[in-house]
């Protein structure tokens, strides 16, 4: 689970769907994306929102991976229930780890339910974060354990 | 018809997107209209409707390469034949509309005729409304579910460094709008003459696809709209025409309508042999033949006059002028060297609830 990078800041009026990146979190996040391929070496799917912010992080991690497909998932849209999510999962199948890449607080009050069943954040994402889940069966309330939380600057670290 | 906003920078997004939001777009139009169906009062509700449902299936077509296999074989044609449901009842209220426009010059002995002939229609488009509204209700949010599955679901790619970046949504409107322009030069030629129904049948569909391509991207591309509103005009030309095909089809089940109705009103007077009439020949009298032989004639000269337009307009120069400009604004978008669209219907529906710290 993986929150855009650092975005423009919201305008009055302006279309918060097609609001991009800043140079800053650009950079942040190339160097981040280098830091998730040392502790996730391949994506076998790769998702975003189709919000501006979230499709332009999901194509500098599919860069930091050397060119992957991106699949713009509606789930994760800001709002969506935690089980809109879960069904894409279950529906998408797929044989290697699934990145997705979200806004807040959608993405930590998913990823809190399907931790404990209970639609509640308790895993802090900052702009440019990310999680790992596992799980063995079905993607659905309470049937997933935490793997690792990892800061934007621990990602990043990790990337140098 | 306010509606979905499409992005400024939708030229500059994924084919494959800007394909899907253009065909969301018009999906969010077609179910904004939906519940406008059952207030009786809302007379625009069935023609927004209609569009809507045009507009999305023209840009299914349009962008199809680009769709792949999201939206299945199905659910197109299911779309097809809703859209297909609504025709009889407004074919009846386009011609209802200009029938009642007509009674000033009709003579008094015509104007039984014209009444009976507005009688029938209002008979069909009454009971074809409400099986139609009953219909759509209950088939189209079915198939709206699946559309947005399969056209908010999709994949893009991202090369590999060195690997060419994907096609641009311009340069995708730039091919669908070289292809439909194409297939309306086409069928703009083969128009045979005034009462080849099915070739200016043929032109206005092909016309309208044009202007379904070109209206969402019509702010960035030079002369668009000119282009648009030039269309729109064509569209209305041959929309008319078409109008009074279907009317004449309708004068000709009439007269034979009439006809059967007279034989009956005679063969009851025989079969009387001077007792007393019976109400139904007594009404019948009143002989509907003068007045559709006068709707028809009116009709034939409208026919003539719109076709005249027609030739005049269009048909001059072979349509040559006007590809032309199609074509320059199909290289603009190719090439991608005009400012990103602006939103194509104002004002913007209300986005999605936003979500703090989003």
């Amino acid at each position: 689970m993986i929150r855009h990078a650092i975005a423009e800041e919201r305008q009055a009026g302006a279309d918060d769907d097609t609001r991009p990146l800043t140079e800053e979190g650009r950079e942040k996040m190339r160097e981040g994306a280098r830091g998730l391929r040392s502790v996730v070496p391949a994506i076998a799917v790769l998702a975003a929102s189709p919000l501006a912010r979230a499709r332009e992080t999901a194509e500098i991690v599919a860069r930091a991976y050397g060119g992957l497909d991106i699949e713009t998932v509606p789930a994760l849209r800001p709002g969506q229930r935690p089980a809109a999510l879960a069904e894409w999962l279950n529906r998408r199948q797929a044989s290697g780890p699934v990145a997705v890449v979200g806004h807040e607080p959608h993405l930590s009050t998913t990823v809190g339910w399907l931790l404990t069943g209970a639609a509640r954040s308790f895993v802090e994402l900052k702009k440019g974060a990310a999680c790992a889940l596992a799980c063995d069966e079905t993607w659905g309330a309470g049937t997933a354990v935490l793997r690792w939380a990892l800061k934007p600057g621990q990602l990043r670290a990790l990337g140098d | 018809m306010p509606g979905t906003a499409l992005p400024r920078d939708i030229l500059r997004r994924p084919a494959a997107e800007g394909a899907r939001l253009v065909a969301l777009a018009d999906l969010d139009q077609a179910g904004a209209a939906l519940p406008r169906l059952d207030d009786p009062a809302d007379a625009a509700a069935l023609h927004d409707f209609r569009v809507a449902v045009r507009r999305l299936r023209s840009t299914l077509r349009a962008y199809h390469a680009m769709m792949g296999d999201s939206i299945g074989r199905k659910t197109r044609r299911r779309l097809r034949d809703l859209g297909h449901r609504t025709n009889a009842g407004r074919d009846a209220e386009v011609h209802l509309a200009w029938l009642r426009a007509q009674a000033g010059q009709m003579a008094p002995r015509e104007r039984p005729g014209l009444q009976w002939l507005i009688e029938r229609l209002e008979a069909r488009r009454a009971s074809e409304l409400a099986e139609t509204v009953r219909e759509l209700r209950r088939a189209f949010p079915r198939i709206e579910r699946r559309l947005r599955r399969g056209l908010g679901e999709y994949r893009t790619r991202v090369p590999p460094p060195g690997e060419p970046a994907h096609k641009r949504f311009g340069a995708a409107a730039g091919t669908a709008l070289r292809a439909t322009a194409a297939a309306f030069g086409d069928a703009l030629a083969a128009i045979e003459g005034v009462d080849d129904a099915a070739g200016l049948h043929a032109a206005r569909i092909a016309g309208k696809r044009v202007r379904y391509v070109i209206e969402p991207v019509a702010a960035s591309v030079p002369g668009g709209a000119s282009l648009v509103r030039r269309l729109k005009s064509l569209q209305d030309l041959l929309g008319e025409t078409n109008d009074c095909h279907g009317l004449d089809r309708e004068i000709c089940e009439a007269v034979a309508a009439a006809g059967a109705a007279g034989a009956l009103r005679r063969h009851e007077i025989t079969l009387a042999r001077g007792d007393a009439v019976t109400g139904r020949a007594r009404r019948g009298r009143r002989d509907p033949s003068a007045g559709l032989l006068a709707v028809a004639r009116l009709l034939r000269d409208r026919r003539l006059a719109l076709f005249a337009r027609l030739e005049e307009e269009w048909l001059a120069d072979g349509g040559k002028g006007f590809a032309e400009e199609l074509e320059t604004a199909a290289a603009a978008l190719v090439r991608g060297r005009r400012a990103p669209a602006v939103p194509r219907h104002e004002p913007p529906l209300p986005a999605p609830p936003p979500a703090a710290g989003a």
